[in-house]
């Protein structure tokens, strides 16, 4: 599968399982998704130094998912998706993104800076054989319909 | 009574996907991913020769639809960026849709609300003119703190428009696009009220006499076409030798200035003004290293519709 695919597999498959899509961009083109930029917090006159933009934003209900889709396991998705959850500073803007963006309201999420951090699942969705991470959670996508697992 | 058959190039799958969902007719339609220049059949490669657009569909291999989408506000000098490749598909007669925010919120250091650079209903509006083929701006529709709708009712009025088109056998002048135009005249008329500048030019753009410019950047040999047209109109671009191997948005904005401004007929050479590129900051002999008329690369976008580019230390005559 291409990473395209995989994409539209895994925002598929979500919304099938009653996921919320809150954001997204995909790996070519545009989708009608806002495209969230979590900013390193290092100050310099580039708005857009190292910030990352996750391909997909959504939520259970519960959780919200940071998700890296790529057709095969990759480890730097990995490390990028660390790089957030090991950062208080990046965590802080991720929420100031989503808030600023009426995020949390438009889906009732019940967020709040100091408790943020702990609604955060970091993700990575990939075709083929899981790969044990226990760092991340992991999205198995088997076809663009959407059929995945998440485990 | 033949079926239509149905084919959608595309180049982001997504978008794709998201065109199909915009008429039942194009439900079960092939999808083709689009090649590279000269790499699909010949009418797509002629409707990819100055850009490639983000959506073709042909009808029993006509194409009958140009579209592009793009969830960036055109504002500014960004009005540029993606108009060559609309250019051309007006220019070979295909119906030509650009969906995008009118006015959004642009997020980052200094979010603000953008608005629409009106030139590109101007230019559209003289394309139609010329070449009876409609470019239509439709709005992606934003909330009231200029956040994009995406809860799909930001796609009805272009279903509505596709609903209409089609069911007209591909009519570019039914009642929708009409309506549209109707729609893109009062929205430029509105804007033009509210920020009455658009009437004039940006300071890059200068409308001068022919005889004055030949004689300020001492020009002896223009051909008497050039000489002929009484006015010349001078798009500066401040491109600087570290960054001018580029197009975007420039090759873009040197349309809407033809159109606006320069543009009779249905080919480039048919102009009552003269259009002129104006590199002040490069060399002649950097520009040809930098960016030479290769068809095979967007480079040759510079050369095709400007009668001169003049540069720091001489000038090119071209004959587009």
């Amino acid at each position: 599968m291409t990473e395209e695919e995989i994409y539209l597999g895994t925002k598929i498959g979500l919304l099938k399982r009653g996921f919320k899509i809150m954001a997204g961009q995909p790996p070519r083109g545009t989708d009608s998704l806002p495209v969230i930029e979590i900013k390193s917090g290092e100050h310099t006159n580039k708005g857009s130094y190292r910030s990352y933009k996750p391909d997909l934003v959504c939520y259970d209900g519960i959780n919200i998912y940071i998700i890296e889709c790529k057709p095969n396991y990759n480890y730097p998705d990995v490390c990028k998706l660390l790089s957030v959850k090991n950062s208080p500073l990046r965590i802080s803007m991720f929420y100031n993104e989503l808030e600023k963006r009426g995020l949390f309201e438009k889906f009732n999420i019940p967020a709040a800076p100091n408790t943020f951090a702990d609604l955060l699942k970091f993700c990575i969705a990939y075709s083929g054989t899981k790969v044990e991470n226990p760092d991340v959670d992991h999205i198995i996508v088997s076809d663009m319909q959407g059929d995945i697992a998440i485990g | 009574m033949p079926t239509n058959e149905f084919i959608i190039y595309y180049d982001s799958l997504s978008e794709c996907i998201w065109f199909q969902g915009l008429h039942p007719s194009f439900a079960n339609a092939q999808r083709r991913l689009i090649g590279t220049r000269t790499n699909n059949p010949p009418f797509i490669n002629s409707l990819l020769l100055y850009d490639k657009p983000d959506i073709i569909l042909t009808c029993n291999d006509e194409p009958v639809l140009v579209i592009e989408k793009t969830s960036e506000v055109p504002t500014g000098h960004n009005v540029g960026q993606r108009f060559a490749r609309l250019v051309r598909a007006v220019e070979l007669g295909v119906t030509t849709i650009c969906f995008f925010p009118f006015d959004s919120r642009k997020h980052g250091l200094y979010s603000s609300i953008c608005n629409l650079n009106i030139r590109f209903i101007k230019a559209a509006q003289k394309m139609y003119q010329i070449h009876n083929t409609p470019l239509l701006a439709v709005n992606w529709q934003a909330d009231n703190r200029g956040e994009l709708v995406n809860d799909g009712s930001e796609d009805d009025r272009l279903k509505e428009i596709l609903g209409n088109f089609v069911s007209s056998g591909f009519n570019k002048n039914c009642n929708e696009i009409i309506n549209q135009l109707e729609y893109m005249s009062n929205e430029y008329a509105r804007r033009l009220l509210a920020k009455p500048s658009y009437a004039r030019f940006p300071n890059s753009v200068l409308i001068q006499s022919t005889d004055s410019f030949l004689s300020q950047y001492r020009i002896a040999n223009a051909p008497m076409s050039i000489v002929n047209r009484p006015n010349t109109l001078v798009y500066k671009i401040e491109m600087t030798p570290d960054s001018c191997k580029r197009q975007d948005p420039y090759t873009g904005m040197q349309f809407i200035y033809d159109y606006i401004s320069c543009r009779t007929g249905t080919v480039p050479s048919d102009k009552h003004n003269n259009l002129v590129l104006h590199f002040p900051h490069l060399t002649q002999s950097l520009w040809n290293s930098k960016n030479p008329n290769n068809l095979a690369t967007k480079s040759s976008n510079w050369y095709l519709t400007a009668n001169i580019l003049l540069f720091a230390d001489g000038y090119c005559i071209n004959i587009p």
